[in-house]
């Protein structure tokens, strides 16, 4: 009998977690037609278009968000310090103010190769402080030991990268983007599905700050973030940033919230604006 | 005339090319085309009269050798799907443009070479999606040949022997395809770079997503979700959905008509949905 009880709990949960609110905050507009069989009744319920076979009916259901999405977006928009963070990590306020600045996302799960000349006790403490980011949702980062099960490859440059070029030459080595660069491979939405790290380690003079680099450009590099003064020391966006074991409290919440939701569009600063105003009518309740 | 001729001259009088066939159906029914079409196709002594119908003038001709195929029923679909298939099918000549350029399609086998430098792995996954397609579409044959001089696609890496000057300008993976005056697809060229697809996994999504667009000069959709070969956005579970599997049996049914433009396309739809409507069930399609 108890055993039954825990499993109804489960259920309710797992059913109440699914369940759809009725919100489409217009983020997800592409149709995947799949076949009326697979659906169960909650999903018939949500059909949005149909198209009949010679043996199936296709359908296409509504994008609206479940109610742990609902929850996770008040939790984030209706938060005006983080609001405020997000968007300076994502678009780049501080040089321009056009509102069509769009942001980027991983869409795929992270498969992340260590070349061997990364030396073995940055890539333990590189995994070791970026596993707590699985616990996000629809952000997975793996890490595999053969080049070919990868799409993203971190590793020594073969080139020199030069060092930063600003005219008073204030920033040296130590500011993040110095003697390391990352490329990226996107799709028409702006989604990110391979990428390659490199650093100039002959060329860094403190190798003790392979690490802190590596850390700080492979954050950047989930969101094509922008470096900010304005963020604390702690944060990895930070153009300070001191190396931390852990990552912070900041940064873990501005990653949950840019990852809340894969968007299948183009989303840009505008949207977010949008996102904020939608909040304050739909999350009274949340 | 009666009703069956009338279905057939409805047709001859539209479509850009069809014809005679020694099909019994086909046996004792007038052949009429338009005067445009018979200016292009015939010479004046193949004239067996002519009637007019409406605004219309229709020659009567009798079969001719260029324009023999098989004859096979018009294929339905509803409008939702004709609009999604409508949004890959047909490439614009630009944004604002009202007519589009002609749908592509493979007429003879794919016979695939891929060069030495292609893990064989990746070849292997390739060649079991080329079977899924296969599997799904009847009129599409690819097969895997060694020798060069049979092929007639060719799939290599930026860093081995380069088989198309045309695509060795580019920076990143894609494909060209060339095809003869009928739309009908002959060869085709795909070219992958190394240092950008860095491992199997990325080569092998990239190639199987390059090669199915190029089965039809796909445009891909803004509209379909990720997972669909024909949309726009990557993803690394793509398949070939039964979404998917219709449009491209519908691309390659010889139950439409092959090589037309979008608008063309719309009209002759709009045309046998009309005649199907008025209670018409034996439209057939010749494709050459």
């Amino acid at each position: 009998m108890f055993k039954f009880l825990i499993l109804l709990i489960v259920l309710s949960f797992t059913i109440n977690t699914i369940a759809q609110t009725g919100v489409d905050l217009g983020l997800n507009k592409k149709k995947d037609f799949i076949s009326i069989k697979k659906l169960d009744k909650n999903e018939r319920e949500i059909i949005k278009d149909y198209f009949i076979t010679d043996n199936d009916t296709l359908v296409n259901l509504k994008n609206e968000l479940t109610e742990a999405e609902l929850k996770l977006f008040c939790s984030c928009y209706t938060n005006d310090s983080l609001v405020k963070k997000y968007k300076k990590a994502v678009f780049y306020y501080e040089w321009n103010d056009d509102k069509l600045q769009k942001s980027n996302q991983w869409n795929s799960d992270i498969k992340v190769y260590f070349a061997p000349s990364i030396p073995r006790n940055v890539r333990t403490k590189f995994i070791k402080f970026y596993n707590p980011l699985n616990t996000i949702n629809n952000l997975k980062i793996d890490f595999v030991k053969n080049i070919e099960d990868s799409n993203y490859v971190i590793k020594v440059s073969n080139t020199i990268i030069p060092n930063l070029t600003i005219r008073d030459n204030k920033y040296d080595e130590t500011h993040p983007l110095s003697k390391i660069s990352y490329s990226m491979l996107t799709d028409k939405t702006r989604k990110f599905y391979a990428g390659t790290m490199q650093i100039d380690l002959d060329n860094l003079d403190d190798k003790s700050l392979l690490l802190p680099k590596l850390k700080q450009v492979f954050f950047l590099s989930l969101g094509s973030f922008i470096i900010n003064k304005s963020f604390s020391e702690t944060s990895l966006v930070s153009s300070q940033y001191i190396n931390s074991e852990t990552i912070s409290i900041e940064d873990f919440e501005l990653i949950k919230m840019h990852y809340f939701k894969i968007y299948d569009q183009l989303v840009s600063a505008f949207k977010i604006d949008e996102l904020v105003q939608t909040s304050k009518s739909i999350c009274k309740n949340e | 005339m009666n009703k069956h001729s009338k279905v057939l001259f409805l047709l001859f009088s539209f479509l850009f090319v069809f014809g005679f066939s020694q099909d019994p159906k086909f046996k004792n029914k007038k052949i009429y085309v338009s005067k445009e079409n018979f200016k292009r196709k015939f010479e004046a002594s193949d004239s067996l009269g002519n009637i007019i119908i409406g605004k219309d003038t229709l020659i009567e001709v009798l079969s001719h050798p260029d324009l023999e195929g098989i004859p096979v029923r018009y294929e339905y679909k509803d409008s939702t799907f004709l609009e999604e298939y409508k949004k890959v099918a047909f490439q614009l000549y630009h944004k604002d443009s009202a007519d589009t350029k002609t749908m592509k399609y493979w007429k003879t086998p794919i016979k695939i070479y891929f060069s030495e430098g292609m893990d064989k792995k990746v070849i292997k996954n390739i060649m079991s999606f080329t079977k899924e397609i296969e599997g799904a579409v009847d009129s599409l044959n690819i097969s895997r040949v060694k020798n060069i001089n049979e092929a007639n696609y060719f799939i290599y890496y930026d860093d081995d022997f380069q088989f198309s000057q045309k695509l060795e300008k580019y920076r990143k993976s894609d494909y060209s395809i060339y095809w003869n005056k009928k739309s009908q697809i002959y060869k085709g060229y795909m070219r992958i770079i190394r240092k950008r697809m860095f491992s199997n996994k990325l080569a092998q999504e990239k190639i199987k997503d390059l090669f199915f667009g190029s089965l039809g000069w796909f445009k891909r959709s803004h509209e379909l979700g990720c997972n669909s070969y024909f949309s726009n956005c990557y993803s690394e579970n793509k398949q070939m959905s039964e979404f998917d599997k219709q449009l491209l049996q519908y691309h390659y049914s010889y139950g439409i008509c092959k090589g037309t433009t979008k608008l063309s396309f719309e009209a002759q739809h709009k045309r046998h949905k009309k005649s199907l409507k008025d209670g018409r069930t034996d439209i057939y399609i010749i494709n050459n």
